[in-house]
């Protein structure tokens, strides 16, 4: 009974997978590369780069000199809405968990009701980037970027080294979020920009169409969910240096000798934190290992050492003037360190932590190690 | 059939671990509180275990409700009953857990009547099976889940930020609410009390074994949890979850499809421990000594329901944290057996 | 005395040579295969029987017929003068035993033994000279390795009780003989060391068998399901082997070997799940190399019974775990292909155990051409023509390769594999992880005479987890005796 039971389930199991019941096939989903979000008149345009085979027969590989992406957009009242309005232009359901890259307009009003969606949804890879542009998003995420076997995947790149070498912070979704919830309501996002450019002087001549590519160099504040005040590069690198989120990042110092070259690493820092008249003093320490481009300029390490030390502390306090004393945004995990430093302090601090930012003063001690 | 105390220590550690890897944050309560009352209602289940501990030393082959019959019939079938009861209860709770789960991470992947008579039917056919199999599978999803472990926490310790973890102070509040929050999870407390005539030696190893590994495995993933997510862990519902969907592992890129194998396995073992734990005390009932009544029974009654409010959508979750049921935790694994010990001692000497 | 086929095995002889003859007639009846002579021995009327094409017939000449012809005394010899001689004087055969009922004599004489009765004596002798046609020794055709013996066992019981005892040349290596199946009486050999097994496993086996029914006993497979414990299992808790080296390694680690008359296969239990992926090559390597095929036998066998499954399950419901890359290439792949993965994946694996089972079924001749047939038309076929993809095609291949790896357990393959592809592709993940604890249940609830199927895995037997990472170094194993009862998890 138990044998002829157990081949019934055997058979009916095989005879139903057979059927093509239950489980979609892979091509049935689209798989969303990049997303741009920008204002409509009455919600939002969402914009969704999604792969789209190039060549097909199940023999051949995809093409890589083609761009192997579509764009298809759709406004909506909401994201979810957009979203649906999307699925039924393209047939397909469409599929989050894939996407590298998050693009916001400036224009747009509630950032976060943009990434609320994302939150909310399954699928949705937690670390896709996070940026903003001044441009469309639109034309961002269509890009005609032909290396890598989709755009996105370049974009990302871009995006990681960007990240390196300090000229990007780290804008992944949950860290985005999670900086936002911690200071209720603050973060910072690149600011992507795109450029034309020909592959070569042969090419220009011969008028071949100009590739895209990506640039970051400045960032932009979120504030209470909307899109505030714009970063410059230096500020976005003092960020960068203050969080130790740099890595083998180049930097350029004027010594008496002249302009020399060292390469960065491993940022280490430490910081204390105490109470000063009502207002928080931040003493933070960072530690930065530099190596250096040509042999010769070991001869002068202390002055390059003095030089770079003296540039990312300027770095660091231009970033502190404009977030701290200008605007009042938390985007360097202030919060976060006094909570985890003096949780007293924290409480009393975090009702109003506008003020506390606003006045607060910080002790910068750069020193760099050959 | 006999387990060893290895094999006894790891079935409740995965029982308990069943809830505390989809650890969610629904209350209002800070993970350095839970990290903190988790600690304190684990101290509290190390004293609530000891009359299961001099039970098994003093009456090795019996259980609370085999002890019980020997003090009178009438008390053995009332605490058959209670038990049973508890059974039920527990399926339904732990079935309707996991079809919340469910639907809310994988919302759209399979009908949740599926997921729910899958999940049933695997339980019943290891209850089936006995504890030797439920405690053998065990060993091998223990080490599956810590191998899941390794890779979330290789793959995503280059991201924590130590400044997302904390302590904050706990008051009388938090003390009381984390105790009531961490017995009613450890179903646990009352299982020992019936599995003990499957133990062949070394209850206490077994039982503060498996109390310190809890303590450790909780601890561990809710600091995870603050390490890498930080504030995000406010905005998702089971943040450990979250995690494994960023973490990566050679040729597979999200392990959230993984965990949810994992979470599965461990699922269907602590569902069967449920009727496998009445099963010793089952022969000295008549209506119990089918096995397919011991077996089937409860899954019947415990599941049925669970699917039913399942298709409804509504939530039960306030069972998980509830004072009613740590009560009953308490009356069915400690209060009980410590009277039971009383009275037979007590019949003992007068005898 | 009235004797028919029914009733012959308890059957006494009678006295006289025509009743004998008489007897034996009606019980054999008709057939042709057993010659009865009347021959005198000094005087004597004996009746010489032996079965067609069983005996050797020069030892026949040279051991039988002429020492019978040089015994001549100087008188008529007696019946017992001539049984005194059979049995005690002459040097006929080293196999010589008396026989007193039809049952003994039929079991001899289709054993290929010659028979002797005398007249006047009730009883009659057995000679062993059996010269019946039986295959050489050749290599053994499952359990192949490259620095192993290259003999395995063949169809005759005694040529593989010399093919161990040769190897174990020890007082301590017993062998029990005994005959199984009601009508084909088939001699079953059952072998251990007397100082490494438990006495209890080897009274329980004997026990066992002693209690089979059946009427014929022709392989293996009809003896498996009686040794085997109550709980029915995908898994076998009983191996098989056709390599005597193989059957003596695991003599020594207190196991009992089952050797069965006209099968070159020989059973082995208790057994557990880790040995089937064990070797005798793992014997002869480095241990490195040992440890490293090891676990790629480990990973064949899962990319053998999960792989497809878990392709399966995971392109079509959980697209996000593949990498990106990867993931491009198999939309690319399937944008043209008519069925579900799930589909596919069913129908590619049917093909290919149609493929095995007529690769294994054809003569030798012909059975490569349905590899190259298989292979490369209909699988190159079915690729260029989109009617399946390539990256399940190479993922079939794969999985079909990996099976070959674990001979042993080539049916649980086999099977589980198509359940895999069928829960995965209807379920997804979920599907899968509920069919892998059934299947680890199922697997954990075996014994083998007290000795669970898993260990040393679970229960967890901390000193021999050397087994399953490679194999023990030879210079610990001369110290520690390694015997199967150290998993029951009983210390002593």
């Amino acid at each position: 009974m138990k044998r002829i039971s157990l081949l019934c389930v055997l058979i009916l199991l095989v005879s139903i997978a057979l059927t093509g019941c239950g489980g979609r096939k892979p091509d049935s989903v689209g798989i969303v590369q990049a997303i741009g979000i920008d204002k409509a008149n009455d919600g939002f345009n969402l914009s969704l780069q999604v792969f789209r085979v190039s060549s097909s027969g199940s023999q051949t590989p995809i093409d890589s000199s083609k761009t192997n992406v579509e764009v298809i957009s759709a406004e909506g009242k909401t994201i979810a809405n957009a979203v649906q309005l999307c699925e039924n232009q393209l047939g397909k359901k469409i599929f989050f968990g894939h996407n590298q890259l998050l693009v916001i307009n400036k224009e747009v009003e509630d950032i976060y009701s943009c990434l609320d969606y994302f939150i909310n949804n399954d699928d949705a890879y937690i670390g896709m980037i996070v940026a903003a542009t001044e441009k469309k998003a639109k034309d961002i995420i269509s890009a005609d970027i032909s290396s890598g076997a989709v755009a996105a995947e370049t974009m990302k790149k871009i995006f990681d080294i960007s990240k390196k070498d300090g000229y990007c912070t780290d804008s992944r979704f949950y860290k985005v979020i999670s900086n936002y919830i911690n200071t209720k309501g603050t973060a910072v996002l690149p600011l992507i920009e795109k450029r034309s450019q020909a592959i070569s002087d042969k090419s220009k001549e011969s008028g071949e169409p100009a590739q895209d590519t990506l640039e970051i160099k400045k960032a932009i504040l979120v504030k209470d969910s909307k899109f505030s005040e714009t970063l410059e590069t230096d500020e976005v690198f003092g960020i960068n240096y203050f969080l130790s989120q740099v890595d083998d990042a180049d930097m350029t110092v004027n010594t008496s000798y002249g302009t020399e070259s060292a390469k960065l690493h491993s940022v280490k820092q430490n910081a204390e934190i105490t109470e000063q008249n009502n207002s928080v003093a931040i003493d933070k320490e960072i530690t930065v290992r530099i190596t250096l481009e040509k042999e010769e300029s070991k001869d002068h390490i202390d002055e390059i050492k003095a030089e770079v030390e003296k540039k990312i502390k300027e770095y660091i306090e231009s970033a502190c003037k404009k977030l701290f004393y200008e605007n009042s945004a938390d985007v360097m995990n202030i919060t976060s360190l006094i909570r985890q430093k003096d949780y007293k302090l924290y409480k009393k601090l975090k009702d109003d932590p506008d003020e506390f930012i606003k006045n607060i003063k910080t002790d910068i001690k750069v020193s760099a190690v050959y | 059939m006999k387990i060893s105390s290895w094999q006894l220590l790891i079935l409740l550690f995965l029982s308990r671990i069943f809830i505390a890897i989809t650890y969610f944050t629904l209350e209002d309560i800070s993970p350095s509180v839970m990290m903190s009352t988790s600690a304190i209602s684990v101290a509290t289940d190390m004293v609530l275990v000891i009359p299961a501990i001099f039970l098994y030393k003093n009456y090795p082959d019996e259980n609370v409700i085999i002890s019980a019959f020997k003090v009178s019939k009438i008390f053995g079938i009332i605490l058959t009953v209670l038990y049973f009861i508890f059974a039920v209860f527990m399926i339904f709770r732990t079935v309707r857990f996991f079809l919340y789960f469910f639907e809310n991470a994988f919302s759209n992947l399979l009908p949740t009547l599926v997921v729910g008579v899958m999940l049933i039917a695997a339980a019943a056919y290891v209850a089936h099976l006995g504890i030797e199999a439920a405690a053998r599978s065990s060993s091998i999803v223990f080490a599956v889940f810590i191998l899941l472990l390794i890779a979330v926490v290789a793959t995503t310790a280059e991201d924590f930020d130590i400044t997302n973890y904390y302590v904050e102070h706990i008051d009388t509040n938090d003390v009381f609410g984390g105790i009531v929050s961490g017995l009613s999870r450890s179903s646990e407390i009352v299982v020992l009390v019936l599995v003990l005539p499957y133990l062949k030696t070394g209850i206490t190893k077994s039982v503060y074994g498996f109390l310190l590994l809890k303590l450790l495995f909780v601890e561990m993933i809710i600091l995870l949890c603050m390490l890498f997510l930080g504030g995000y862990m406010e905005a998702v519902q089971f943040p450990f979850f979250t995690v494994c969907s960023f973490a990566k592992a050679p040729f597979v890129d999200r392990l959230d499809a993984i965990f949810l194998v994992v979470w599965t396995l461990i699922g269907v073992i602590k569902l069967s421990l449920f009727t496998i734990s009445l099963r010793p005390a089952s022969v000295l009932l008549k209506p119990l000594q089918n096995s397919a009544v011991t077996n089937l029974v409860p899954f019947v009654l415990g599941g049925a329901p669970a699917l039913y409010f399942a298709y409804k959508e509504q939530m039960i979750i306030p069972l998980l944290d509830n004072e009613l049921t740590a009560a009953a935790i308490v009356l069915l694994g400690t209060v009980i057996p410590l009277v039971v010990l009383i009275l037979r001692r007590f019949k003992r000497e007068k005898n | 005395m009235n004797i028919d086929d029914k009733n012959y095995a308890h059957t006494l002889l009678p006295e006289s040579a025509k009743d004998f003859k008489t007897m034996l007639k009606a019980a054999a009846g008709n057939t042709m295969d057993v010659n009865i002579s009347d021959i005198e021995v000094s005087g004597h009327k004996c009746v010489f029987v032996a079965a067609e094409g069983m005996i050797s017939t020069q030892a026949l000449s040279e051991l039988v017929f002429h020492p019978l012809m040089e015994f001549n005394l100087d008188h008529k010899a007696s019946a017992e003068e001539v049984y005194t001689f059979l049995t005690q004087q002459s040097l006929m055969t080293i196999d010589r035993q008396e026989l007193s009922t039809f049952g003994e004599v039929f079991m001899r004489l289709f054993s290929g033994f010659a028979i002797i009765f005398i007249d006047g004596k009730n009883k009659a002798v057995s000679l062993g000279i059996q010269g019946y046609d039986k295959r050489s020794i050749e290599n053994p055709s499952s359990d192949t390795n490259i620095m192993g013996g290259q003999d395995g066992f063949i169809e005759a019981l005694r040529t593989n009780v010399s093919l161990v005892r040769r190897r174990i040349k020890s007082p301590l290596l017993k062998f029990e003989l005994m005959q199984v199946g009601k009508v084909t009486k088939t001699d079953i050999a059952i072998s251990y060391l007397s100082d490494k097994v438990d006495k209890k496993i080897v009274d329980e086996i004997r026990k066992r068998l002693m209690d089979i029914e059946l009427d014929t006993i022709f392989s293996t497979g009809y003896i498996k399901p009686f040794l085997e414990d109550k709980h029915k299992s995908i898994f076998s808790s009983i191996s098989t082997t056709d390599r005597p080296d193989s059957m003596c390694i695991k003599l020594n680690e207190g196991k009992v070997g089952i050797l069965i008359d006209g099968t070159p296969f020989a059973l082995i239990l208790p057994s557990v799940f880790i040995e089937e992926f064990r070797t005798v090559d793992d014997y002869t390597t480095r241990s490195f190399y040992t440890v490293y095929i090891r676990w790629i036998k480990y990973l064949s066998f899962i990319l053998a019974v999960a792989l497809p499954g878990l392709y399966v399950s995971i392109a079509s419901f959980h697209p996000g775990m593949l990498s990106h890359r990867l993931l491009l290439n198999l939309v690319a792949s399937q944008e043209s292909t008519p069925y579900s993965l799930t589909t596919e994946a069913v129908i590619i694996t049917i093909m290919y155990e149609i493929m095995r089972e007529a690769g294994i079924r054809l003569p030798k001749a012909v059975g490569g051409a349905v590899s190259i047939v298989g292979a490369l038309i209909i699988g190159d076929a079915a690729v260029t023509s989109s009617l399946i993809s390539a990256p399940l095609l190479i993922i079939i291949g794969l999985t079909a390769t990996a099976s070959f790896v674990i001979p042993g357990l080539n049916q649980q393959t086999s099977v589980l594999r198509l359940v895999y592809i069928a829960v995965g592709g209807l379920f997804g993940l979920y599907g899968i992880s509920i069919l892998t604890i059934a299947v680890i249940a199922n697997t954990c609830v075996l014994s083998s005479m007290t000795v669970p199927y898993t260990a040393p895995v679970s229960p967890l037997t901390v000193n021999r987890l050397t087994n399953i990472l490679g194999r023990p170094s030879f210079l610990r194993l001369q110290k520690t005796k390694r015997r199967v009862e150290d998993l029951t998890g009983v210390k002593k």
